[in-house]
């Protein structure tokens, strides 16, 4: 047994090191990272654009169809880091939050929780408000990893790791330079989860072009996530506040 | 989120099959063309074949089935004839959860009440005969008379005897707990109908004399509904009690048919509505399951730290049934979850969810088990739409608890087994709830003279 698995250890380095040669190699002919960024920066209206961007309200229909489930999503965020979503299924709401030191969430299945460990850095990693709009502000490292197609769409593969170790692959058109799809591990509660994402329908909003439709792909179920509505009007600095039941795990 | 849909899913198979049974002939149903026969039948098995966490089952056996089966679900007419064939390729796996549900059972059970009469009274196969277990107070058999550990002779036209004779063609019902499962699940239909409408039973007293009762069927007690995704509308049942004992030893009593969201709310507030009692009984007979989350969320309640109910390992993936320890109450109040002695009530129709919520809590050493072995059908499943409108139940992952041991094919074995007896029931005794109350004024006494 202990044989076996040390030459299957061997045989996985021995991939490992092809891999990464031939991904050295194919690194000679693709775009650096920062180039493919910088376009989906400008693609989606520019720093300045971006940059005035202080806040933002959404809502949102989730829906699985093979499950004939729908859900419903309203979150808020604001610069610099501060979130908070509210879903709703079947009658229970459920809510989850980041206020800029507290990553947190609450429903009735699993009552209040902070949350710690690495989904608490995965969560600041990715908290900015930044994230998804300016991905050069939000991930240290950035690395060009490949070509992919996806529906039909050829783009850049970038290799995104942020300040704690998060990493998540973004692939941008080609051509227009959009984010069109994400891989990513997602660290939870119960373990880590795979999740791949699709971008599609980009429409503008305040001068920033956002994807309205999201196809998420995650335990071998596919989410679609519709945008209903978008505004970047201010938001109250109470409503990142953390909740009651949540303030009362503190004491 | 991964669901445990209930095997009352089988329920609603087995009325099909039974009315299909009855009423089937090579000219009727719903006629459906070649290309949706392939494209349903596709689709059901290509679902299987990339979620099936085990790969060699996967390889051999499914595959096998495609190949055998494929041919004649080309060859379907009707749905009902491509649904025959698709449930003997589930049928060939070797797993719970796998059923083949008629659309249009699904749907109509989704869109009226007309099932939700209820009579007021819980039966059970004991000994080859219907047990009334529990009589409902104030519900309508309570007002016929019925009384608990009375045998179900007849209800309507349809004889015991010829219900438990179409129990014995589901293939499922040939081991003893599959048979118990099945038939109550093909009792507890016939005693149910719209609300309003009165059912006419015929029961064996005490002394085995036939007694011929009118029972007005109403909507019962506490009862909810909830429709969960392709799911048909299931109907919820609740109570949650406080029981003193002869020594004043206090118990809270919770107890419900289905995990589901619609209920958790009130989970919550049951908890904290008896927190002072000297124990707790989760009394999970003739629950089915549900959402498989819910079961690691209560579990919150009771346990003092971060813990795992269990491990799903689908074919890519592995995650854990944690519970968060419930440190907040209802009110936002900070509180200790609960660390009385707590015990969970089992029989052959505690299935699914709550077989990871009694087992995996058994695993911690945090609950006592007292009743009957659970269902043995404990997995990860989900519920898709199927391109000809039936829906396909499938689980996606193997489970165990925290400490390795399966549920699935095995069950839930009760710490004391409490199996209702007729002489119990008719002197007006519940087994599996005077054993555990005994464990909690027992549990009660040794930590008094422990202080």
């Amino acid at each position: 047994m202990i044989r076996i698995r040390f030459a299957r250890a061997l045989g996985l380095a021995a991939i490992a090191v092809a891999a990464q040669a031939g991904a050295a190699a194919a690194q000679q002919t693709l775009p650096p990272a920062s180039e493919i960024v910088e376009k989906y920066v400008r693609a989606i209206g520019g720093h300045d654009a971006i940059a005035r961007l202080q806040a933002r309200h959404m809502t949102a229909e989730l829906s699985m169809p093979a499950m004939g489930m729908t859900m419903t999503m309203e979150s808020f965020a604001a610069r610099p880091d501060k979130s908070v979503m509210h879903m709703s299924m079947n009658g229970m709401q459920m809510a989850e939050g980041y206020d800029g030191q507290v990553a947190w969430s609450s429903d009735p299945m699993n009552g209040p929780r902070i949350i710690d460990g690495a989904e608490l850095a995965q969560r600041q990693d990715m908290a900015s408000f930044d994230n998804a709009l300016d991905f050069a502000k939000v991930f240290p490292k950035l690395e060009t990893i490949g070509e992919k197609t996806v529906n039909g769409k050829a783009c850049w593969n970038v290799r995104m790791t942020g300040q704690r170790g998060t990493v998540q692959e973004g692939c941008f058109d080609k051509e227009s330079g959009l984010l069109v799809a994400t891989h990513a591990v997602r660290q939870s509660r119960m373990g880590e989860i795979p999740v791949d994402a699709t971008y599609g329908e980009y429409k503008q909003f305040d001068g920033v072009l956002i994807p309205t439709v999201s196809t998420i792909s995650q335990g071998g179920q596919q989410l679609v996530v519709t945008l209903k509505s978008l505004s970047h009007d201010p938001v109250p600095a109470s409503t990142f506040e953390l909740p009651a039941e949540v303030k009362a795990l503190q004491h | 989120m991964t669901l445990r849909i209930c095997i009352a899913l089988a329920a609603i198979a087995l009325a099909a099959s039974a009315s299909h049974a009855q009423t089937r002939h090579p000219s009727r149903g719903r006629p459906i063309t070649p290309a949706l026969a392939e494209a349903t039948f596709d689709s059901a098995w290509s679902v299987i074949d990339h979620t099936l966490w085990d790969t060699t089952v996967a390889n051999t056996l499914w595959r096998q089935a495609r190949a055998d089966l494929r041919p004649r679900a080309l060859r379907a007419r009707t749905a009902e004839e491509l649904r025959d064939v698709m449930e003997e390729m589930v049928g060939r796996l070797p797993y719970s959860h796998f059923e083949v549900i008629a659309g249009e059972v699904s749907d109509s059970l989704s869109a009226a009440p007309a099932g939700r009469g209820d009579a007021g009274m819980e039966v059970r196969l004991v000994g080859g005969r219907y047990l009334v277990t529990r009589v409902e107070p104030g519900g309508p058999a309570a007002a016929a008379g019925v009384r608990p550990g009375w045998v179900v002779d007849a209800v309507g036209t349809r004889t015991a005897r010829r219900i438990l004779e179409l129990v014995g063609q589901v293939p499922a019902a040939k081991e003893a707990r599959g048979r118990q499962l099945y038939a109550w699940i093909a009792m507890t239909g016939a005693l149910k109908g719209p609300p309003g409408t009165r059912l006419r039973v015929r029961f064996l007293d005490g002394a085995d004399r036939p007694v011929t009762r009118e029972l007005a069927l109403r909507e019962p007690a506490g009862a909810m509904t909830e429709k969960f995704g392709n799911l048909p509308t299931l109907a919820i049942t609740w109570d949650s009690r406080r029981v003193r004992a002869a020594d004043g030893t206090t118990a809270g009593v919770i107890r419900f048919n289905y995990w589901m969201p619609v209920v958790m709310a009130r989970l919550n507030a049951a908890v904290d509505s008896l927190r002072d009692t000297d124990g707790m009984i989760v009394d999970l007979r003739g629950n089915l399951g549900g959402l498989g989350l819910m079961a690691s969320g209560f579990a919150g309640h009771f346990l003092d730290r971060v813990d795992t109910l269990g491990v799903m390992r689908t074919r890519t993936t592995t995650l854990y049934l944690v519970s968060n320890p419930r440190r907040v109450d209802t009110q936002a109040r900070p509180v200790r979850p609960y660390a009385g002695p707590l015990a969970v009530l089992t029989d052959a129709m505690t299935g699914s969810t709550s077989e990871f919520f009694a087992g995996g809590l058994q695993q911690l050493g945090r609950v006592r088990v007292f009743g009957e072995p659970s269902a043995a059908a404990a997995l990860p499943a989900l519920a898709v739409k199927l391109p000809d409108g039936d829906v396909l139940l499938h689980a996606v992952a193997d489970f165990t608890g925290k400490t390795g041991k399966r549920f699935e094919g095995i069950g839930v074995t009760p710490d004391l087994a409490a199996p209702p007896t007729r002489a119990a029931l008719l002197a007006g005794h519940d087994p599996a709830l005077d054993a555990a109350l005994a464990w909690i004024a027992e549990t009660r006494r040794s930590r008094a003279s422990a202080r």
